[in-house]
């Protein structure tokens, strides 16, 4: 049932390809060697990223708090632009293009709940990092854009944010919020409206009043915008369903990998999402010769280092260590290619990057990444 | 100087992806439970998951899987239904209200109101009689700092009313460091052990918490000299097991000696705890992960009042 994941070919055809997963799988990086294998395939790639690890920043170039995309230095005859995605300042500039008027904008702005929204809470980060990409695959500056998910339990969570943030805009909540000040109400039913009071008296009793007036100032101001931005934010999700957009799972060979990828799999599809397969990192590639022999023949093959040297650490001959170090090596092997076999059982493409025993964080690092993706 | 846990009420383990928190904090709440205190492993997931190394099914009501040890999965939608119960004597003729699109709105509406959910069941957990000790598998560094960031928010836009009480309350169990302790678990890689360290001065500066030791976890010790290496990279080996062996050498000797100047990069930090890297045996049934947790028994007892 398996198949290789073919990165090259999705590199060189799409447009946007989104890197999800969870933390510390080496997402970043796989996102960059993707933009590095496409500017090779002479494309004009961008890269976004949530949260670089300084070293690969500095790496891209993005040692600055730029907002804006980069120029990385790299020769290949396409090229390599990169962006960090600062959610507060992009959120800020929607408002700003879709508040009716300047008081408004201002009003949003001041407004407490609006800015511990915009900044740090609630999943706005991964509602901006949609809306920038819409920006970006609008403008005809790129070729192709790589995108890096922050970092989600669930690897679409990316997904889910946008989609709360329309129910939510789209919801009672917000008729029941902003009526009571008579601005942008909806005709509502008796019962409805009885049922909705009793609501409201239930949450402010639940919470203290003033986070409820806070949000309630929030929906009024953002009531006039709804339109433009839930239109937006559908047509997000239209790009994200389009043919042109492949999303790759990126994950480490461990155990619970398996469950993600199949839970990645069938979330995609119920949100009729193509999904490419998965990038598996940091696999330990198996020895040639990936024999069973037997300790006492292992022994009687090694013999010969034995001979080399007699210096003990720990009170090991140096022998014995390797046969340590051998059995330590093979014993990671195996376990990545058990989570491998399940991974592959499954039926999703896969690739596998090699594990590379140390930090990738220059661009010679990025380029050996990117050609161990297209082998 | 490693401090023991000893009060603890809350010990929250952290760090970023792929540091081994599952793992830690599994054999942290063995060692805990073995002291003789009734502990509970918390983990905040929005679905049933198997755990790694103790293979049963995490559920929101605690499910015991060894004396004195239980484990919980704590999140938004149960706590909240909870809280929601308490408040209100009549809770029933709000389940529909609960259930209802406007109330899901709000919470997912209200900044860090699910979060603060959350912690607030951390909170009862770690204060109630039944347990006397919770160990946190914390969600990793970018989620754990907006989490632990949340009474104060919470504080900053309610003034008044019960989520400003609970926040206060949270806020302050969080700041005791007799009660409550974070563990910052890294890789021994450059870019994870800088991302522990922000990590760290954020929860004692800016969190105010007791932090640390730093758990540096999966070291490969250092098993050969250069010159060793030098001696087996040059010798003839004809067999295809000689060759394959001393290439493992190699390599594990390579991965030792960048881990070894990220440890001598540490080393003046006041409180590292060093976990070797212990070998599961294979494939994700869990069985592997158990022996793991056995085997991380013995460095991590030095928290407990052990040598090592």
């Amino acid at each position: 049932m398996s198949t290789t994941l073919d990165i090259a070919a999705l590199t060189r055809e799409k447009q946007i390809i989104v890197c999800c997963g969870s933390g510390g799988v080496g997402k970043t990086t796989s996102a960059a060697a993707l933009g590095v294998l496409a500017a090779q395939q002479g494309r004009r790639a961008l890269v976004m990223t949530i949260d670089p690890a300084h070293r690969l920043a500095q790496a891209m170039g993005l040692d600055g708090l730029n907002n804006d995309p980069q120029q990385v230095s790299l020769d290949a005859p396409g090229s390599l632009h990169a962006m960090m995605l600062d959610s507060k300042r992009t959120f800020d500039r929607l408002v700003e293009s879709y508040a009716e008027d300047e008081r408004t904008r201002d009003t949003i702005f001041a407004n407490s709940y609006y800015q511990q929204m915009s900044s740090s809470l609630g999943g706005s980060r991964e509602l901006i990092a949609m809306e920038r990409v819409f920006e970006v695959a609008n403008s005809d500056e790129y070729d192709i854009l790589i995108v890096d998910t922050p970092p989600a339990q669930h690897a679409l969570d990316f997904l889910d944010a946008p989609k709360r943030m329309i129910d939510l805009l789209d919801g009672t909540l917000t008729g029941l919020l902003v009526k009571p000040y008579g601005l942008a109400a909806k005709v509502q039913f008796d019962f409805f409206r009885q049922s909705s009071a009793a609501t409201l008296k239930f949450l402010e009793r639940l919470t203290g009043f003033e986070i409820l007036t806070d949000l309630s100032d929030f929906m009024m101001a953002f009531s006039g915008m709804f339109e433009g931005f839930k239109e937006r934010s559908h047509k997000v999700m239209e790009l994200m369903r389009g043919p042109s957009t492949s999303f790759v799972l990126v994950c480490a060979p461990e155990p619970g990998s398996l469950n993600q990828a199949d839970q990645f799999a069938a979330r995609l599809m119920k949100e009729s999402i193509s999904i490419a397969g998965v990038l598996v990192n940091r696999v330990h590639l198996p020895l040639p010769a990936d024999d069973d022999l037997s300790d006492v023949d292992l022994k009687e093959e090694l013999t010969p280092i034995g001979l080399i040297a007699d210096h003990q650490v720990n009170g090991l001959a140096l022998l014995e260590r390797v046969i340590g170090a051998y059995a330590a090596q093979r014993a990671s092997i195996k376990s990545d290619w058990a989570v491998l076999s399940e991974l592959r059982a499954s039926g999703l493409p896969n690739h596998q990057v090699p594990h590379f025993n140390r930090d990738l964080h220059s661009m010679e690092d990025l380029e050996a990444f990117a050609a161990a993706l297209d082998p | 100087m490693i401090r023991s846990l000893t009060t603890e009420q809350l010990v929250i383990v952290t760090g970023k992806g792929g540091a081994g928190k599952t793992s830690l904090a599994a054999a942290l709440a063995v060692l805990s439970a073995r002291q003789g205190l009734r502990t509970i492993l918390v983990t905040f997931d929005t679905e049933d998951t198997v755990h790694p190394a103790f293979g049963v099914r995490l559920r929101y009501k605690p499910t015991e899987v060894y004396e004195r040890l239980a484990v919980s999965r704590v999140d938004a939608f149960e706590a909240v239904r909870e809280y929601v119960r308490r408040k209100m004597p009549i809770a029933s003729l709000y389940e529909g209200f609960f259930k209802g699109r406007t109330f899901r709105d709000f919470a997912a509406a209200t900044p860090g109101f699910e979060e603060l959910m959350c912690l607030g069941k951390l909170y009862d957990l770690a204060t109630s009689s039944q347990f006397d000790r919770v160990v946190f598998d914390a969600p990793s560094s970018g989620h754990v700092k907006i989490l632990l960031g949340v009474p104060d928010a919470t504080l900053n836009v309610v003034q008044v009313g019960p989520l400003n009480h609970n926040a206060r309350k949270i806020q302050h169990l969080l700041w005791d460091g007799e009660r409550t302790r974070i563990l910052v678990a890294a890789l021994p890689e450059e870019m994870a052990v800088t991302e522990a360290l922000d990590l760290t001065d954020y929860c004692r500066d800016e969190r105010r918490m007791a932090v640390g030791p730093l758990i540096l976890n999966q070291v490969v010790p250092k098993r050969f000299s250069s010159a060793e290496i030098k001696r087996l990279t040059e010798m003839d080996a004809p067999s295809p097991a000689l060759r394959a062996a001393i290439r493992a050498a190699q390599s594990e000797h390579q991965l030792a000696t960048v881990q070894q100047q990220v440890r001598q990069a540490v080393a003046h930090w006041p409180d590292v705890l060093e976990v070797p890297r212990l070998l599961a045996d294979g494939g994700s049934d869990g069985d592997g992960s158990q022996t793991l947790i056995d085997a991380m028994v013995e460095p991590l007892s030095v928290l407990f009042g052990g040598s090592t």
